[in-house]
């Protein structure tokens, strides 16, 4: 498990769903999606990245699929391929992390990347220009959840929105319900960690004694 | 004692940033070009010369102040490029250009006698002296203090050079050393801070993820292994974590953020004329929210001070030296 699959989230849920599903048939449900995001997003995008060159995969925790972007000088053009380390996604450069995270950061109201970064929410490898230059395109090109319900065909698109709003409410109750089965989960865990440390504390307070014994 | 309040002076950027800035209540807002006479440029950040004069008009459409930053060094024989930004903000009708190099002042001081110089932190004036020789030589009309200053140290200073407005950083990133004269970074990665714009820049930067262990690197130098939850910081040499005498440590500095609001009635005691808030390179949900907060502070509102903590770094928080309680 990648090292910052820390949290039992919904996005995580929804990625292990997914793993059932082929590749294949993700990609052709996507591409009409991916195709529109571009032609909408391209432009807007084309300036800040310009010079820039490479294979960018965003990869939510726990899914089985990553969002390849494909820079060349500023034109881009977007796939969805199997999630796997950065060299086997033949990529020169790599973010991971929660799907909650990586929309968060599309808000005003949530997270800018450094602050991510900070927590290690979000993982970078590989080229942190590339990174760097596509949150900044993204930001100042004002992407959202908008750009994608523009992007889905008629009349999923307009839907979409709604859609959102009923999801948040779902993911509200289902993140607390989730932190609930997380916390049941490790109890014993923590159970176990008390013990151990308490422990030590026996331990270190016998070392003590002894040494003050020895040097009296 | 101020008898106007403190303006706040925030960072763009992006003009995604500048917007969300002005709508947090920004009083002023500061940016630069995209190129090397800025010292935060980094790949995909700043304005087109399209978009700092629409900027410009922006923020003077909405009240705001607009200053933009050419604070770095220009090459040895050839300051055309300096120069010529100089030139581009006059024309564009930039509220203020915040400069460090003598002779981009003494230039802009010539060339356009009616626009308004600042003295970048980068020029890193910390005396009165100094500050005394900036405002007769150059007709600077502000200066923003190096972050190495206390409370009284500034107060004095005011007191010494009462002409001069002076700014001061309340909120982001802290850097140690004396700023415009670091070369820490430069040395890992042969790019200056000071003359390309750029403290550790990207390019040089890489991360490697090993199970739960994160190691940041600087071109060849290794600067910091993160354990199993601890947070992160920023990936410059000052930041690092380095053993020493057997001894492994933060040998400059915690990662942490400057966070002064709890001594912003002691700045208008002294006679601050505006607080800064550092972070161009940061989201605009980092601005919205710090500026937010700031103003909101400024004002003597009661603030949610957990708010903004997110958003630093090490997800703690320091008074630096203004306090006194740092060096």
């Amino acid at each position: 498990m990648p090292p910052s699959v820390r949290t039992f989230s919904p996005g995580l849920l929804v990625g292990i769903l997914l793993r059932p599903v082929p590749l294949s048939v993700m990609r052709t449900l996507a591409r009409p999606v991916l195709d529109g995001l571009v032609r909408d997003m391209a432009p807007r995008l084309q300036d800040r990245l310009s010079g820039l060159t490479g294979r960018l995969a965003i990869v939510p925790n726990g899914h089985p699929v990553a969002v390849a972007l494909d820079i060349e000088d500023g034109a881009i053009a977007m796939d969805l391929i199997e999630a796997d380390t950065r060299e086997d996604m033949g990529a020169v450069a790599a973010v991971r992390a929660p799907l909650e995270t990586l929309t968060a950061m599309l808000d005003t109201e949530g997270m800018d990347g450094d602050a991510s970064f900070f927590t290690r929410a979000l993982t970078i490898e590989g080229d942190t220009s590339l990174v760097m230059a596509l949150r900044y395109a993204l930001e100042d090109a004002g992407a959202g959840v908008d750009d994608v319900a523009r992007a889905f065909p008629w009349p999923l698109g307009s839907a979409l929105p709604h859609v959102m709003r009923v999801g948040q409410r779902v993911h509200a109750a289902a993140s607390r319900d989730l932190a609930t089965v997380q916390d049941a989960i490790l109890a014993p865990l923590r159970t176990e960690l008390a013990r151990q440390d308490a422990r030590m504390s026996r331990m270190e307070s016998q070392m003590q004694r002894t040494q003050r014994r020895r040097a009296s | 004692m101020n008898a106007v309040p403190m303006e706040l002076v925030c960072p763009a950027g992006t003009p995604a940033a500048l917007t969300a800035a002005i709508e947090a209540g920004a009083d002023a807002v500061y940016f630069g070009f995209r190129d090397r006479t800025n010292a935060r440029n980094f790949p995909g950040l700043n304005f087109s010369e399209k978009e700092l004069a629409e900027g410009i008009q922006t923020c003077k459409a909405k009240g705001a102040r607009p200053m933009i930053a050419i604070n770095t060094y220009p090459d040895a024989g050839d300051d055309s490029l300096w120069r010529r930004n100089v030139d581009v903000c006059a024309e564009a009708g930039a509220g203020a250009v915040i400069l460090c190099d003598m002779g981009l002042a003494g230039y802009a001081a010539k060339r356009h006698p009616d626009l308004r110089l600042h003295l970048s932190v980068q020029a890193s004036a910390s005396n009165a002296p100094s500050v005394k020789f900036y405002r007769d030589a150059f007709n600077i009309r502000r200066v923003v203090l190096p972050r190495v200053l206390t409370v009284e140290q500034i107060a004095a200073l005011i007191r010494a050079v009462p002409d001069m407005e002076t700014e001061v950083f309340v909120f982001g990133g802290l850097c140690v050393m004396a700023e415009g004269r670091c070369s820490m970074s430069g040395y890992a990665t042969g790019i200056s801070p000071n003359k390309d714009g750029a403290c550790s820049p990207a390019s040089h930067v890489r991360y490697e993820e090993h199970g739960e262990i994160m190691t940041s690197r600087l071109g060849n130098f290794t600067l910091n292994r993160f354990g199993a939850g601890e947070q992160a910081g920023y990936p410059t040499p000052c930041k690092g974590r380095y053993r020493v005498m057997g001894r492994e440590m933060h040998l400059f500095e915690d990662p942490c953020s400057l966070d002064a609001t709890p001594l912003l009635p002691e700045f208008a005691k002294a006679g601050v004329t505006a607080l800064k808030v550092e972070g161009r390179q940061r989201g605009k949900a980092y601005v919205a929210q710090v500026v937010k907060t700031l103003k909101a502070a400024i004002a003597g509102e009661a603030t949610d001070a957990a708010a903004s903590r997110p958003f630093m770094e090490g997800a703690a928080a320091t008074t630096g030296v203004y306090a006194g309680t740092w060096h």
